[in-house]
């Protein structure tokens, strides 16, 4: 069964593109944070099999991997590798969606206008039986990544630290000094 | 897939521009550190590899865009474009790799319809009907389809690995290695190409 997908508010920060003065935390959170709202926004279109969708949500997992990687040194490193990992988990089964998308793209290139070929046609018809049986993976981790509470989780940590992003209701704040965490 | 170096001891308070060169010049040295491995097009880890050092030095000047010069947006559309064409080498690789999967159980299916012949005795219509279907499910099933499509592929990633080749001797004598260099303000990560070296492929075309 599909889970309620939990929505949430972001700081007034990643409503603007940010500057070379911020300081380095306001700059990585709002990296990943602009991953997060993305990758958020497109839980339902993945769940239903969008094949855009999954890519999307696919790509915005991986960019906040890599800038919690990136910027690893910012922040609580348990925190860090328990939010990557569950982002490896989520990206992991929609990888398996996704290659199955894409194989069946080629295919469908390469099948063009033979469709009296019964050979090619059968060889895609398995294929689409086996994306069919990975969708049932994607719902699966994009259950257990809600159910245990990641959204609100990612959200509130990296908005909070290292820079408590919501008290920064005026964005040009960020651009006077503030002491390192 | 080689793992991306951690950057230890950045001050997360200073400004955002004198902190991105450390995290660019790193980046921007795993992926040039491929330069020369990505010439053998059976080394389907190097590329691959090659494909996300790109993404993470793509991924890393999105970030600090405010920080950089003028010559990001040529630089970003560089990285695209391999990226373009790495992902299609890379999407060949992984579809070729689940189609193999499928036609290893459509072999299996196969196996086990040869072998309802074997429970009949004399040339029984039982045994036509059963025979009349191994043949239909060789001539036109799915087993025969995906090998089919598995030399496809094969043949069209040599095309996209040759057309690769091309674009990356390209970018590499256009200066892209001095561009990355100085939007990243560091002359570190030139280590790794050798003049005289970086264009000479050890791949012979096919004819």
């Amino acid at each position: 069964m599909r889970p309620a997908f939990a929505r949430f508010e972001f700081p007034a920060a990643l409503d603007t593109e940010t500057q070379a003065q911020w300081p380095l935390a306001a700059t990585a959170q709002h990296v990943v944070l602009t991953q997060l709202r993305r990758l958020l926004s497109l839980r339902d279109a993945a769940w239903h099999g969008e094949a855009d969708a999954v890519r999307r949500l696919r790509v915005a997992t991986r960019r906040a991997r890599t800038a919690l990687a990136d910027f690893a040194a910012l922040w609580d490193p348990s925190q860090v590798r328990a939010a990557r990992r569950a982002l490896g988990r989520l990206a992991a089964q929609l990888g398996k969606g996704r290659d199955l998308d894409v194989a069946l793209a080629l295919v469908d290139v390469e099948i063009g206008d033979r469709q009296d070929a019964p050979a090619l046609l059968a060889a895609r018809d398995a294929l689409r039986r086996r994306r069919h049986e990975v969708q049932s993976h994607v719902h699966g981790a994009l259950r257990a990544f809600e159910l245990a509470g990641w959204p609100a989780r990612l959200v509130t940590h990296f908005a909070g630290q290292p820079l408590d992003l919501w008290r920064f209701v005026d964005v040009q704040e960020l651009l006077r000094p503030t002491p390192t965490p | 897939m080689t793992k991306a170096r951690p950057l230890a001891d950045l001050d997360a308070g200073a400004a955002t521009s004198t902190q991105s060169q450390r995290l660019l010049t790193a980046r921007s040295d795993e992926l040039l550190a491929l330069a020369t491995a990505v010439r053998d097009p059976s080394n389907v880890e190097a590329l691959h590899n090659l494909r996300i050092a790109g993404k993470r030095l793509r991924y890393a000047l999105a970030g600090f865009a405010p920080c950089l010069g003028a010559e990001l947006p040529a630089t970003l559309r560089q990285l695209e474009d391999l990226q373009d064409r790495l992902g299609a080498i890379r999407d060949l690789d992984v579809s070729s790799g689940l189609l193999r999967d499928e036609l290893r159980l459509a072999i299996r299916r196969l196996r086990a319809t040869r072998k309802r012949l074997d429970a009949h005795q004399g040339a029984t219509e039982a045994l036509a009907d059963d025979a009349v279907a191994l043949a239909r499910a060789l001539r036109q099933g799915e087993a025969i389809g995906l090998v089919e499509l598995v030399g496809q592929f094969a043949q069209r990633r040599r095309t996209l690995f040759v057309e690769f080749l091309l674009f990356w001797d390209e970018l590499l004598a256009g200066g892209f290695v001095a561009q990355t260099c100085r939007l990243v303000e560091s002359d570190e990560c030139v280590r790794h190409i050798r003049p005289g070296r970086a264009h000479k492929s050890p791949y012979i075309r096919p004819s």
